[in-house]
């Protein structure tokens, strides 16, 4: 596609009210005309790119109601908190140490400042690299219209390539899990282009262990079908089964069977179903260690 | 579409502007205001010359709404000497360790440089090189960028000792 990168060519009003609720107002006044930006990393280069063309752009950053984080036995964290926050929020957290992970391979100092959490789960891309580790958690998001307020799971927000199901007039607030287990740990792996880029593939692995058995091994994959997901088959192979070599190549395997990339983008289906074996093992490995045990 | 007034503090000196609403920082800070220390280049985001600091804060010029820094202090190349001149001990170590070719890069390297020795007074040679991932330069390889914000560290805590 032919892209002008210089300016924004097409013309739109610019509002950045100071509440929530304003902000659901204009989004129900302009519906379709009118679109929100929090980082921009997105946005501005499809605004660039002429794929996205809103005559009304409503800027959501300077709302500090969208950037909190509660712990407890839910463990939430506000949409509008940017990559940096989030990163440096999570970074002694052993159970979450997939979203850690997840971020800190976004890399450039920049786009950690400016990119959002709920600017990557809203934009929709099965390349968004929260996408996987918060799977593995089971996460939900909260999306709020002038309304409702409806809690959906993350696994059910991604519909196909780019795209959600978040009405035009809703806006998401929070991204939410239930505190994860003891002896959890988790991982992130990814391969890109170059050292920090949008990602080839992903896979992140959140593991529970009961000494030597595998409570639980949830496994989630980015950049490898249309929408970030799962991978169930491969799960239930090593779900309750003391652990062996054996089993961690039979599920690798299996995660490499299960995934469905599109045969474009960034790199090959056959790359990424080789390579997604092994990345799964090298994360799965870090991740069991550190998940303790008496082992 | 109307121009907006944008009021800016950008190297401690504050504007006054009128703009439109789709004007990007970078081109303000460059065609408006009229300091080309900032670089465009990839408008992407991928290559990090147009790095400024909004709020001392490293964003990306090229993909950020002027209008959107409404009120916020914005510091570029040129606001990080002295008022008389004399350089900041991250471009002083540029110069002496050579680690500027064409010098495209080098606005941005040093304003994400001094943000990591802000943030962590003695990085490992690593965390130089993971904090200035989004800052692409084509000519020194990025030794002579790594050395230079080595050698600042370093000057710094004999400085402090
Ligand atoms: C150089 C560069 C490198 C990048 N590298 C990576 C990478 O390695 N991994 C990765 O995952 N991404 C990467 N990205 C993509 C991008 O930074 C992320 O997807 C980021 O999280 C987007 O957040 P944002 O706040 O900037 O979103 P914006 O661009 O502001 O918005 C994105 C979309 O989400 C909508 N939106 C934003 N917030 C909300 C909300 N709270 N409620 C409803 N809708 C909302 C907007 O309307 C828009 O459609 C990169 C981008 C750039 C420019």
């Amino acid at each position: 596609m032919k892209m002008n990168t210089r300016i924004i060519s097409h013309e739109f009003d610019y509002h950045a009210p100071d509440t929530i609720r304003e902000v659901l107002e204009m989004l129900d006044q302009h519906g379709s005309d009118a679109k929100i930006i929090a980082g921009g990393t997105d946005l501005i280069t499809q605004m660039k790119m002429g794929k996205r063309t809103p005559s009304h752009v409503v800027d959501i950053r300077k709302l500090k109601d969208l950037r909190y984080y509660v712990e407890g036995a839910v463990i939430k964290i506000g949409a509008g908190n940017n990559f940096r926050s989030v990163m440096e929020h999570f970074a002694n957290n052993v159970p979450c140490r997939g979203l850690y992970e997840a971020i800190y391979s976004i890399g450039k100092t920049q786009v950690l400042n400016m990119g959002t959490i709920g600017g990557n789960l809203s934009n929709g891309s099965p390349k968004a690299d929260t996408a996987p580790p918060l799977l593995t958690y089971n996460a939900r998001v909260k999306l709020l219209s002038l309304k409702s307020e409806r809690l959906i799971d993350l696994k059910d927000l991604h519909v196909g390539y780019n795209k959600t199901v978040m009405e035009e007039n809703e806006i998401m607030t929070e991204i939410q899990f239930d505190a994860l287990p003891k002896n959890t740990a988790g991982a992130f792996e990814k391969k890109a282009r170059v050292g920090s880029d949008i990602s080839k593939i992903t896979c992140a692995v959140t593991v529970t262990r009961d000494n030597d058995v595998c409570r639980n091994c949830n496994i989630a994959l980015g950049a490898a079908a249309p929408v970030p997901m799962r991978a169930p088959v491969a799960e239930s192979i090593m779900k309750g089964r003391p652990f062996s070599d054996q089993l961690l190549e039979d599920t690798a395997l299996q995660v490499g069977r299960e995934i469905n990339p599109p045969a474009y983008g960034r790199t090959s289906v056959e790359y990424r179903r080789e390579m997604v074996a092994v990345m799964f093992k090298d994360g799965f490995k870090r991740a069991w260690e550190q998940a303790g045990g008496d082992k | 579409m109307k121009k907006q007034t944008l009021n800016l503090n950008i190297n401690g000196e504050d504007f006054e502007l009128r703009i439109f609403p789709n004007e990007l920082l970078v081109n303000v800070v460059r065609e408006t205001v009229g300091l080309t220390g900032t670089k465009y280049a990839c408008g992407t985001g991928q290559c990090g010359a147009c790095t400024v600091l909004v709020d001392d804060e490293p964003v990306l010029g090229c993909m950020t709404l002027a209008v959107s820094a409404a009120g916020s202090k914005i510091t570029t190349i040129e606001g990080i000497a002295e008022p008389d001149g004399k350089l900041d001990p991250l471009q002083d170590a540029f110069l002496k360790t050579n680690a500027i070719q064409c010098g495209f890069c080098t606005p941005g390297m040093i304003l994400v440089g001094k943000d990591l020795l802000k943030k962590n007074t003695n990085p490992t040679e690593n965390e130089i090189r993971h904090h200035i991932k989004g800052n692409l330069c084509r000519c020194t390889g990025y030794n002579g960028i790594v050395r230079a914000i080595k050698k600042c560290r370093d000057d710094m805590a004999e400085r402090n000792l």
